[in-house]
């Protein structure tokens, strides 16, 4: 059986998504029609920055260039974290693999068709949405057409460097570790892929081009564009590769898309090679991992007889509560459940990302570029992008991650819009207390002051309750009982219309609160009182920034669970 | 116990269930027969308040499903042919989570659930987490959940799917003490020995309609094969069933 054969069958799969029940024509056609118009949203405005860039006399171009590398970078490390993630589930825990593993099926196509299926999962959305931004660099740049036939080549190889890199790191720790340590792993990845991020992000200081302190004098800024700080990643053979074909200033040294390319096949192969000598013992012992486990010892605890486990709940007394039997049932599961670890790593890489970034705003701060009150709003802005983005993780998936055990929540005497209540309240809480924190402690290094850090908490408390509700509530509307990964469970349309709806309603709360937040720093801060009409129109606007969130949140559990009593376990 | 009228269900254009009307008495062991496909699952995950029937109304102990759904849900049990269960949960988390759906007292929880887990034969593995457990043993902890909170109503969809024997043999038990304990069991099988071993009465479907119901004697009569074997009558029925379209169909 060839790779081949393999991949077609992947194909097939994906080719049925129109006749099948969860996707269907219409779904997959509001999915594409929505995709295009995000690709060429990116395209527009990356065209319009970068326009902005390049007018930037003497040292736009410079800025230009670093632009570039950072993009390159951050995909780099996107790519790293989704394909590290994807290749646990590819090569040991996909529901396919044993009956794989037990037809004879060489090793090497095995191999070639896992990494094509891992590397294409893992990579196809950054890759796909990083284009725009590469093709307004052109445009902005004026490329010839070499520049655009080099981006178009090198993304996808550059793509493929962190998938044979993914399964290599997969393949080892799968042979060393064994599957049923997954949860250290990850942790120990997490911390591994945060603190390779924060470095390499420190080394191309974003913040020295804004800040007129710091900001490195014109020859040596010219110099820096023939030099990455970071010369041995792929990103800086991409960047370089590029910026030879728009060629501005400076000059390319060496053959950077000849590096590239030699080597992604070197690591192809290298991947291939420890495939071959680890993978029978590794997925060997991802399914003692996986199967049952008679007799075996190794679970987390020791095991308690009966008549203790009774005893204990007994002595307890009291009833047992719906909310609470469900709440419990949650906890334990996550706790357990080393698959819903490695959402964990997205975000870890979330929050680093977002604290890198606030060292480029807090510089822009200092050099007076930005208000203290603008500073304010993208404080808001990030945070709630934060939230946006770890909704779509947490509590999306939340109803989808029930699986087809939920039939046993389903058949309970209780409304289905408690028990989604109860798992609003239970991921509204965690959310809340982790995006209150990361915006106070932001602003507070901001330096924005007591009433604006108050405002900014008053502020993103109820977007996130919202945010989580609506992430919940659609969630609900479109599960996807059968993927138990839920990495996959937010990448169907339901998942794409929460992006959408989440990222709107961020906008109109951010707008929202513009108004009544400097009306209350004028009042407090400069004693200036508008007119009675004024300050009606400001309290107005603050009671729906706060109000807005929630009330979509309602709505969209509300929603939610009238779809799941009315479709249950098919919906 | 069940008054099921004008019962319809569709898929799209796919009619599974198509206008049943028949009820089911208090006490009774009621079987639900029919070949692949017949509509039988899809009625009982109707009766369970799984899915929403497209027509149809449906009365479990004098409570409309449609309008309360939840004192319906309160006094019935139901066991699924797939026993799909919270792999990361132990078996008698299980029966914690069971218990506080229901909203029973925690000493309750605790008791009755050691005593359905050693019935059962799982009081071994009661602290065991469910993902180490084989089919067999998935089914009998669905059974064990299920009998918790003291079900008027057992709902079960292929109770002999994966056990073995003695499995087999203490959930046939089981199902009777439920009956002499004053509950009802609606039952679907495709084992004709259980069927005709355990039920009172038993419903034969076919492409979503009933082709014949009655006890085994009454069975007999319909389909006139005095003496017969319920597998005969089975095959009889629904192979006549089965061609009635057809003859339905020709020009006349």
């Amino acid at each position: 059986m060839s790779a081949r054969v393999l991949l077609r069958a992947k194909w097939r799969t994906l080719a049925n998504l129109r006749r099948s029940a969860q996707m269907g024509p219409t779904r997959l056609a509001v999915l594409v029609v929505m995709g295009l118009l995000v690709w060429l949203g990116i395209g527009a405005t990356s065209l319009w920055f970068l326009g902005k860039v390049v007018a930037i006399e003497p040292i736009g171009v410079v800025m230009l260039r670093k632009l570039v590398e950072l993009v390159l970078l951050f995909v780099l490390s996107i790519l790293t974290v989704s394909n590290l993630i994807a290749a646990f589930s590819t090569f040991f825990l996909a529901d396919d693999l044993p009956a794989l593993v037990a037809r004879p099926v060489t090793a090497n196509a095995l191999f070639t068709a896992r990494w094509a299926e891992n590397g294409l999962y893992a990579s196809w959305m950054t890759v796909g949405f990083t284009a725009p931004f590469f093709l307004a660099v052109g445009m902005a740049m004026d490329a010839p057409l070499a520049y655009h036939l080099r981006w178009l080549l090198a993304l996808p190889v550059l793509a493929t460097i962190p998938t044979s890199l993914a399964v290599i790191v997969a393949l080892l720790l799968g042979r060393v570790l064994s599957a049923r340590r997954t949860r250290q792993l990850l942790v120990l990845l997490a911390t591994m892929v945060f603190t390779v991020l924060f470095v390499l992000f420190r080394q191309l200081e974003p913040e020295r081009f804004v800040d007129p302190d710091q900001r490195a004098p014109l020859l040596e800024a010219l110099g820096q564009v023939q030099s990455s700080p970071t010369p041995w990643l792929p990103s800086a053979w991409v960047a370089d590769s590029l910026w030879g074909a728009l060629a501005p200033v400076g000059e390319v040294v060496g053959h950077p898309l000849l590096r590239l390319v030699t080597g992604a096949l070197a690591l192809f192969f290298v991947a291939g090679w420890v495939f071959r000598g680890t993978y029978r013992t590794a997925f060997s012992r991802a399914q003692e991992g996986q199967g049952r486990q008679a007799g075996d010892r190794e679970h987390t605890r020791p095991r308690r007889t009966l008549e203790a486990i009774t005893a204990a709940l007994v002595a307890r007394g009291g009833h047992g509560h719906p909310a609470r039997a469900l709440a419990a049932k949650d906890r334990r599961v996550f706790l357990r459940d080393t698959t819903q670890w490695t959402q964990m790593l997205l975000l870890v890489a979330l929050v680093a990302i977002y604290v890198v970034n606030f060292s480029y705003v807090r510089s822009a701060g200092d050099s007076g570029i930005i208000s203290a009150n603008g500073l304010h709003f993208i404080n808001l802005s990030l945070g709630g992008f934060v939230a946006v983005a770890i909704c779509v993780r947490f509590a999306f998936p939340a109803i989808s991650l029930e699986g087809r055990a939920f039939w046993i929540v389903l058949r309970a005497p209780l409304p289905m819009l408690e028990v989604l209540r109860g798992k609003w309240r239970s991921l509204a809480v965690p959310l809340c207390g982790l995006i209150g924190l990361l915006v106070t402690i932001t602003s507070v290094w901001l330096g924005s002051g007591w009433l604006l850090t108050a405002i900014a908490l008053g502020t993103v408390v109820p977007l996130t309750v919202g945010l989580t509700g609506l992430a919940l509530g659609l969630g609900a509307r479109f599960p996807r009982f059968h993927i138990d990964n839920a990495a996959k469970i937010a990448t169907g349309l339901g998942g794409v219309l929460y992006m959408f709806g989440g990222l709107a309603l961020l906008l109109a709360v951010v707008i929202l609160a513009v108004a009544p937040t400097l009306g209350v720093v004028q009042w407090v801060e400069h004693h200036y009182r508008p007119s009675l009409g004024w300050v009606a129109l400001q309290g107005v606007a603050g009671v729906i920034a706060v109000g807005l969130p929630l009330l979509v949140g309602r709505i969209a559990v509300r929603r939610g669970a009238r779809h799941l009593e009315q479709h249950g376990i098919n919906a | 116990m069940i008054v099921v009228q004008s019962l319809h269900k569709s898929y799209g254009e796919f009619e599974a269930v198509r206008g049943l009307t028949f009820h089911m008495r208090h006490g009774e062991v009621f079987g639900f027969l029919g070949p692949n496909g017949a509509g039988k699952s899809t009625t009982m995950r109707i009766i369970a308040g799984l899915i929403q029937p497209s027509a149809g109304t449906v009365t479990v102990d004098g409570h409309d499903l449609a309008r309360d759904p939840i004192a319906v849900k309160a006094i019935t049990s139901f066991i699924p042919d797939r026993p799909f269960l919270y792999e990361k949960l132990t078996a008698f988390e299980t029966l914690e989570l069971v218990g506080g759906l229901h909203r029973l007292p925690r000493a309750e929880i605790g008791t009755r659930g050691a005593e359905l887990l050693r019935r059962f034969e799982l009081g071994d593995w009661a602290d065991a987490l469910v993902e180490s457990f084989s089919h067999g043993m998935k089914q009998r902890l669905v059974f064990a959940a299920a009998l918790l909170p003291r079900p008027r109503l057992l709902i079960v969809d292929e109770p002999m799917v994966g056990l073995d024997p003695r499995g087999a043999r203490l959930v046939k038990a089981v199902l009777r003490e439920q009956c002499e304990a004053g509950a009802s069991v609606f039952l679907s099988t495709h084992t004709m020995d259980v069927a005709q071993e355990v039920c009172d009465r038993i419903a034969i479907l076919s492409r979503g309609r009933i082709a014949a119901l009655g006890t085994m004697d009454e069975l007999r009569a319909e389909a006139q094969e005095p003496g017969s074997s319920l597998e005969q009558i089975f095959l009889r029925l629904t192979e006549e069933a089965r061609t009635e379209p057809a003859a339905e169909d020709a020009p006349a």
